[in-house]
């Protein structure tokens, strides 16, 4: 019944009886199994073909002649020595093999120097240098901070009534100072993203020293911190732009801080004393451009000096800014020329 | 299996003892079936020969695992693990399959026949021998080890689970769906053959 007609084409055999068609050609049938295959041999001309031609192909590979080895396999008394704990075996294969083993071992190797180029290009960068945009912007941090000096300048001498107290006046002129040492930290701060190196390195100190004045040539160093309550006013917020992601130690340098309780006028009492109105501060600083200060010539000339010291804060600023676009084609023309190199020494390899 | 006549084993012993030349009478007298195991397996000469050194290296330096039985046996055991493995090594890297039998290979003329010709492999055309060869050589590592083991080397059941580390009916079915796929792969390309070597008729 499950026999098929010549014309019919014969169905593709199933796993099960290509194992019994195998097994039953090496006689590993029980008996049972082998008497119940044969009777389907009997029924079944399409298992019978099947059955023939598996036979066929298992004597065809059966029938393959023993091939003479290319060569003799002989082992080198010389160099091979009995497998015992002390000694060993010698591999002999061909030169092909090991040099599958040593192929990966220079890939490795040329990686390595690649990498050891990038590492050395990137320590590089720590380098001081003034990249062309970096000296535009400490450059208008300078006269930033030239105006913001010049301005509080201004606003200590412009004043009708003498000054009654000489500390007081310093104090203000160092809350002035760290105005202007912060503007070139921020102008800094807008091109070096992540500028820790820029930022980190103590203007609360230096605000906190008597006087304010050595804060703010110790902070000219790296750039000061403004005084809380006039920093907003003095910053353009279209030029103060903090990264977003920075972390707490550049956020802090955003908020309001309260005074230092040892320095000697908090930034609080000097605006209260003299009434310095934030708002007119770029006034006064394009009136002091105009006209220069003809009172009291040794505070113009300490605040010219200030504004020296935060010129040169902007430029070491400056000098640890982010890797500009030049560096990355060099170390892109480098990597482009190792990889050049090694398709090079890959060619050439038979 | 046949027990190893006293020359063979006593070849053996010495060899056990250190005797290089001893062991290398006995690769005289094996390396033609060996390789032709390898061959069979790996399917190119270049890899063959690699994996017969390899398999007389090992044999020498794991004497002392031989228990007594067919030699030949045993050491076609060492060779057909080492091509087995060697198999599994060119899978997973296909690079290095592609370097070890790359197009250069293939223009190598095919291993003659050693001089122990039978009946029915004079009348194998070498066509068809070539044929059989590149089925065998088409199928996956675990199959082509089974159809060697059984069809070229006569191994049993048992000795070819003891080879791969299967059971029996791992043994039995993944050797009956080699066959099946050399007969398919055969009667795909008969037509080429010379109508006297065709094994099947339409």
């Amino acid at each position: 019944m499950n026999d098929y007609p010549n014309m019919t084409p014969p169905p593709e055999i199933n796993d099960r009886d290509a194992e019994l068609i195998s097994a039953y050609i090496d006689g590993m049938l029980s008996a049972e199994e082998q008497t119940q295959f044969e009777a389907r041999l009997q029924r079944e001309s399409s298992l019978r073909r099947e059955l023939e031609a598996v036979q066929r192909t298992v004597n065809a590979i059966h029938a393959l002649p023993v091939l003479k080895a290319p060569r003799d396999f002989t082992l080198d008394p010389s160099v091979v020595q009995r497998p015992d704990s002390t000694k060993k075996i010698i591999d002999m294969r061909p030169q092909r093999r090991l040099a599958r083993t040593w192929y990966p071992l220079a890939m490795v190797a040329s990686l390595l120097v690649v990498f050891v180029g990038v590492f050395a290009i990137i320590s590089n960068q720590t380098n001081p240098k003034e990249p062309a945009d970096s000296v535009e912007i400490a450059a208008l941090a300078t006269n930033d901070a030239t105006t913001a000096a010049s301005s509080a300048s201004n606003l200590s001498t412009a004043d009708e009534e003498p000054t009654p107290d000489r500390n007081m006046e310093r104090s203000f002129e160092s809350e002035a100072t760290g105005i202007a040492e912060s503007l070139p930290a921020i102008a800094a701060t807008r091109t070096l993203p992540s500028g820790e190196s820029a930022l980190n390195t103590g203007p609360t100190q230096g605000n906190m020293m008597p006087g304010g004045r050595g804060g703010g040539q110790s902070g000219g160093q790296s750039g000061g911190e403004p005084p809380d309550a006039i920093m907003p006013t003095y910053i353009d917020p279209l030029m103060y732009d903090p990264p977003p992601d920075a972390d707490d130690g550049a956020g802090a340098r955003n908020m309001p801080v309260p005074p230092a309780p040892d320095a000697d006028a908090p930034a609080e009492d000097d605006v209260t004393t003299f009434g310095f109105d934030p708002e007119n501060a770029d006034d006064e600083a394009a009136r002091t451009m105009m006209q220069p200060p003809v009172n009291d010539q040794v505070e113009s000339e300490e605040m010219a000096e200030s504004a020296d010291v935060f010129a040169q804060s902007a430029e070491i600023a400056e000098a640890v800014e982010a890797p500009t676009p030049a560096p990355f084609q060099r170390l892109a023309q480098l990597i482009n020329t190792v990889v050049e190199l090694l398709l090079a020494i890959l060619s050439a390899t038979p | 299996m046949a027990q190893p006549d006293y020359d063979e084993q006593h070849l053996i012993e010495r060899a056990r003892q250190g005797d290089v030349e001893s062991f290398n009478m006995l690769v005289l007298a094996y390396q033609d079936r060996i390789y032709t195991i390898t061959y069979r397996i790996m399917g190119e000469p270049d890899g063959a020969a690699d994996m017969t050194q390899d398999a007389f290296l090992t044999a020498y330096r794991k004497l002392d695992t031989y228990r007594g039985g067919s030699f030949y046996s045993w050491l076609g055991r060492i060779a057909t693990n080492l091509c087995y493995d060697e198999l599994r090594r060119l899978k997973r890297r296909p690079a290095d399959y592609l370097e070890d039998m790359g197009p250069e290979d293939s223009d190598d003329p095919p291993p003659i026949a050693a001089d122990m010709p039978t009946p029915e492999q004079t009348a194998l055309s070498n066509e068809l021998q070539q044929a059989i060869q590149d089925c065998i050589t088409s199928l996956g590592e675990d199959q082509r080890a089974v159809i060697v083991l059984s069809d070229v080397q006569g191994f049993t059941y048992q000795e070819i689970a003891e080879t791969i580390g299967a059971n029996l009916g791992t043994v039995k079915s993944r050797l009956a769906r080699a066959r099946l796929a050399v007969r398919r792969c055969l009667q795909s390309v008969q037509e080429l053959l010379p109508a006297e070597y065709r094994l099947f008729t339409d």
